[in-house]
């Protein structure tokens, strides 16, 4: 399997979040109040921007590091 | 001075105890200049003419006598009803300060220094941390994150014009007195729309109902340049009431005029039920609230790596614009861009945090996702679909019928 990239580890642990607290993308744009576009592209591309990742892990109450930790599937 | 004038001088009166927005009064868009400019209430010579009584007897509220008697007390009524007004005055001159001078409330004393000095005498604004240690801490950051993200620390470069920047709360004792009032009209305001759906309004509520929607700038939700004033929702009636929603906030929107957000206030959040009251008024405020934590609870460095890469975005935002722009002077070439800047958060410390960590931890549970005990939302009002298209013909019928 290939390696994903801290990045693309980042989105998909936005992925989970979402899913453990939200019941869709939509209801977690309008909570959080970013574009459902970005929400989008941040769980299906990555995100490549340290400080989104440092905003969201605040905002989940997790560490930065946490962030990049792969979750079994 | 002429009457036009001395009843021009009584509606600024009236318009600056409100804190009112006087434009398509006293200012108006030129349409030659594309500016906002001043301009006299009465148009032409002077003259008072009855079509602008009748939008200032709408706006604030008054009966056209009461306005062409200049009468003052009339005019106070809601001033007096609601202490809203009295307290968002104070509320804005504290806000003002804090902004300015980044201290939490000001002093007897120092408003006199201000007032001798002005500017000059930079009360308070005595520099509360060392930045040099803020900037040693975000490279030790930069280089940890370094070791997840590669290529976050940029070893043979230099930093380049850093900001550092962080947010102060503020004390406002009479904070919630302030909100509860605001919460007040807005409830008056449901009230009276709900009322005109089943019955008809007296004459006092009819001028309440229109000085609320026109101070709080509520608008229809789909029809958004129709104010919900008595004559509106009178026209709109039958469409609300064969849509049947439940909530007025399905309707209706009400402008945030909060800019001066009332979460930099300590005291905003001692009341958990009124901040979700709040919240429930303008949904987008639990993003602001969040955005706030952030920038309290931490600083802000922003900086351009020395060899940062020009700006780009993605590949689709990239070939639309080179199709749209290409060729003409609003096409930038990637070469030619600003230089990307890198955004970092740095924690703060508990002396940095001064007594702040508990009003931090209360801000932070209220922004967070509802199942780890932030605000709940209301439902979310904006999604645009076919209901919302056929909702918009249904209003434009009512409102124009059909002539349109």
């Amino acid at each position: 399997m290939e390696k994903l990239s801290p990045q693309q580890i980042a989105g998909k642990t936005l992925r989970r979040l979402i899913q453990e607290n939200y019941p869709s993308q939509e209801e977690f744009a309008y909570d959080y109040g970013m574009e459902i576009r970005t929400v989008s592209r941040y769980v299906n591309n990555g995100i490549n921007k340290i400080d989104a990742i440092q905003e969201l892990a605040d905002f989940f109450n997790i560490s930065f590091v946490d962030f990049f930790k792969e979750q079994p599937e | 001075m002429n009457n036009a004038n001395r009843i021009a001088k009584y509606v600024r009166e009236v318009m600056d105890l409100y804190n009112a927005n006087d434009y398509g009064f006293f200012r108006d868009y030129d349409e030659e200049t594309n500016d906002v400019i001043e301009c006299s209430l009465f148009t032409g010579d002077d003259t008072i003419d009855n079509e602008t009584i009748e939008r200032l007897s709408v706006y604030l509220g008054l009966s056209k006598d009461e306005i062409l008697q200049m009468d003052m007390g009339a005019a106070k009524r809601y001033y007096k009803k609601y202490p809203f007004f009295r307290l968002f005055d104070k509320y804005l001159s504290v806000w003002n300060w804090c902004s300015e001078f980044k201290s939490e409330i000001p002093t007897t004393e120092d408003y006199l220094l201000h007032a001798i000095f002005g500017d000059v005498a930079k009360i308070n604004s005595e520099k509360r941390y060392d930045y040099d240690s803020v900037k040693k801490r975000m490279i030790d950051q930069l280089k940890q994150i370094d070791q997840l993200v590669p290529g976050t620390y940029h070893a043979d470069a230099k930093i380049t014009n850093l900001s550092i920047e962080t947010e102060v709360f503020f004390s406002f004792p009479e904070c919630g007195e302030m909100i509860d009032s605001f919460l007040e009209m807005v409830d008056r305001l449901k009230e009276l729309f709900s009322k005109v759906l089943t019955s008809d309004l007296s004459e006092d509520e009819i001028h309440e109902m229109n000085f609320l929607a026109s101070w709080l700038d509520a608008k229809d939700r789909i029809a958004v340049s129709y104010t919900l004033t008595y004559s509106t929702v009178r026209q709109l009636k039958d469409v609300y009431l064969k849509e049947n929603l439940q909530d007025f906030f399905c309707y209706a929107k009400i402008k945030n005029f909060f800019s001066a957000g009332p979460w930099r206030c300590k005291e905003f959040f001692e009341d958990d039920a009124r901040v979700e009251r709040f919240v429930g008024v303008f949904p987008q405020t639990k993003a602001e609230i969040r955005e706030f934590a952030l920038a309290v609870s931490k600083f802000t460095c922003v900086f351009t790596w020395s060899d940062a890469k020009p700006i780009t975005f993605s590949k689709e935002e990239e070939e639309l614009d080179k199709a749209m722009w290409e060729g003409t002077e609003f096409y930038v070439p990637v070469e030619k861009r600003a230089k990307e800047r890198t955004r970092l958060y740095v924690n703060k410390t508990s002396d940095e945090l001064f007594d702040w960590e508990p009003y931090v931890n209360r801000i932070k549970k209220a922004a967070s996702p509802e199942k780890m005990g932030g605000i709940k939302l209301p439902a979310n009002c904006n999604a645009i679909s076919q209901f919302d298209i056929t909702r918009m013909s249904n209003r434009i019928e009512a409102l124009h019928g059909g002539n349109h």
